[in-house]
């Protein structure tokens, strides 16, 4: 049985492979046909992905259905103190109403901001609403240092999962997916009462554009957070990266150039509402590529400073006691 | 009698120590400031630019870059919805036992503890504010009344900030989550209390609606005063209202959290 064997323990591949080839070798020896037949189906098996001989698959889609559990408790949880839920749903509508009627106060005193007029600008306090609830859903990695400086960290070390994804995963706020919801109605509220006419195409760019953003600041919040691991607290790091998260509001192509850059590489938020925005309503779809492409290149370069901060500190972190 | 009876100095101390075991994350605090003075200098010298006109909200742009930074620097050092968060824990945890067993008053536990250094911190971040405005030849207060009158306010203020952040988390003695109130609470004081947008800057009818919420009294007044744009019979009734607003909140947190120790059960150690 050997298919079952690969099953059980894909690691084992090489091991299993050398047997198939001893009973290939006894079938030379005038064994039966099944035999061979028996070790081609062996060969199939261990040579079939990478993905399976490494076990990496099995891992990712066990992580998949852990991240699926997760969910449901999640929204158990929370739906579990009825009059908070409904708060918090509430508490929502009444910061994206703060926000969009910011920006009409503002509009009272001058025609528009540059070239974000009052719809542009609720698209992209929509966007930003998109973006703030999928980083609450998360909000577990801003726990990140105060549970490596308390030695919190043993008790995901010693489960056959990652650590980090069992951080982040075990306290996901999975209801505040609904106010990312509330920021996409805005924005197909404010395209549909203002005619702007976007294609499905641009439309996808834009989600692309928002949810590898928010990749990239989770990316950097843990950067900022492992630094725990040699620094001990580090909540102004975090502070540091909320008042960053201010600018975010505000569309960043008006300010300097230098400004800029540095929302666009060290700290990333350009891409989780400014840029989304104006691939939607102004830039050409080749521009938007353009958006996208470097987008990949900087979520690569911080992921692998994430890889390299995390396997570091991990490897330092220690805790005496239970 | 002492100010401080002894044992509220030494929660005072521990506290003080805390910071002191964390002196980079205390002083890394600062390091936002100038992110958020880059962000609010560009952005409002260009909707300056844009209406046209030298005044928005009653200021002229080097009035309101300053009113903008301060109103960071005081919202920086005061109570906020951690005390909230920190007593819901105390309630929840069962903590509170303890504590109600030993011969100090919850409020002033809870304060010397937790918020003591927010005090401190306000003293410093005042200190910091001033060194930048004279280093980069901002506007400065000189006039002595009206710094006696900033001084009131800004301890009001800050008293203000805790016995309504400290009302809110006793709230947990009914609320299975008071979270959601926090976060409302939230959003709600960032655009009443002026940190957002200055309060001068709303429609009539939004001001007066800002106006009878305490949220102005948190943040709004203590800069406006520094301002100076209050005339002095003015500002001593926004004193006096400000006042009211503390007094209201402290014998509000003082009923609630009797009727919520009534309330209160734990069981076990």
């Amino acid at each position: 049985m050997p298919e079952k064997i690969m099953e059980i323990n894909p690691e084992k591949s090489t091991l299993t492979d050398r047997g198939a080839e001893n009973t290939s070798t006894a079938n030379l020896h005038g064994s039966d046909r099944r035999v061979e037949g028996i070790s081609r189906s062996v060969r199939q098996v261990t040579e079939k992905s990478p993905w399976d001989r490494t076990g990496k698959l099995a891992y990712a889609l066990k992580h998949l259905r852990l991240f699926y559990r997760f969910a449901v408790i999640s929204w158990k949880r929370s739906t579990e103190y009825k009059f908070n839920f409904f708060l918090n749903n509430i508490q929502q509508i009444v910061t994206l109403f703060i926000y969009i009627y910011f920006w009409r106060i503002i509009l009272n005193h001058i025609p528009q901001l540059q070239e974000w007029d009052f719809p542009t600008l609720t698209i992209l306090t929509g966007f930003v609403f998109f973006n703030q609830s999928l980083m609450v859903v998360f909000w577990a990695m801003w726990t990140i240092n105060r549970r490596i400086i308390k030695g919190d960290l043993d008790v995901f070390l010693v489960r056959p999962v990652s650590v980090l994804f069992a951080i982040i995963g075990q306290n996901l706020l999975i209801y505040r997916l609904f106010e990312a919801s509330l920021g996409l109605a805005m924005i197909g509220v404010v395209l549909i009462r203002y005619h702007i006419s976007v294609t499905l195409f641009k439309m996808v760019l834009a989600l692309l554009i928002v949810f590898l953003g928010t990749y990239l600041i989770m990316m950097v919040t843990i950067f900022l957070q492992s630094l725990s691991f040699w620094l001990g607290r580090t909540n102004a790091f975090t502070e540091l990266l909320q008042a960053g998260f201010l600018i975010n509001r505000y569309p960043i192509t008006i300010f300097p150039k230098l400004v800029i850059a540095f929302f666009t590489v060290f700290l990333p938020v350009i891409f989780i509402a400014t840029y989304p925005t104006l691939v939607l309503v102004e830039f050409t779809v080749i521009r938007g590529l353009e958006v996208l492409g470097g987008e990949l290149l900087i979520a690569g370069l911080w992921t692998y400073l994430v890889y390299q901060i995390w396997r570091r500190g991990i490897r330092r972190y220690e805790n005496v006691g239970g | 009698m002492r100010l401080i009876e002894a044992k509220y100095l030494s929660l005072i101390r521990i506290s003080f120590k805390r910071v002191n075991e964390f002196k980079f994350d205390f002083l890394m605090r600062y390091l936002e400031i100038p992110m958020y003075l880059i962000i609010v200098y560009f952005l409002w010298k260009l909707i300056f630019r844009f209406s046209g006109k030298t005044e928005l909200g009653g200021m002229e742009f080097s009035r309101f870059f300053v009113y903008m930074v301060l109103a960071r620097f005081i919202f920086i050092s005061f109570p906020f919805t951690e005390t909230s968060e920190e007593i819901e824990e105390i309630i929840k945890s069962g903590q509170l036992t303890a504590i109600i067993t030993r011969p100090v008053t919850f409020q002033k536990y809870v304060f010397f503890k937790l918020n003591f250094n927010t005090l401190v911190d306000g003293l410093l971040s005042i200190g910091l504010f001033l060194l930048m405005s004279f280093v980069m030849g901002w506007y400065i207060l000189d006039d002595l009344v009206y710094w006696l009158l900033f001084g009131a306010s800004f301890v009001l203020a800050i008293c203000l900030n805790y016995f309504f952040y400290f009302s809110i988390g006793l709230l947990s003695f009914w609320a299975d989550e008071i979270f959601g109130i926090t976060q409302a609470v939230r959003s709600i004081r960032m655009f009443f209390s002026g940190e957002l947008i200055p309060l001068t800057m709303f429609p009539s009818t939004l001001l007066t609606v800002a106006s009878l919420l305490p949220f102005k009294y948190m943040l709004f007044n203590p800069v406006y005063l520094y301002l100076k744009k209050y005339p002095v019979p003015e500002a001593l009734h926004q004193l006096g209202l400000q006042l009211i607003w503390t007094v209201f909140f402290m014998i509000f947190s003082k009923i609630l959290y009797q009727k919520g120790l009534a309330w209160y059960n734990s069981y076990g150690g």
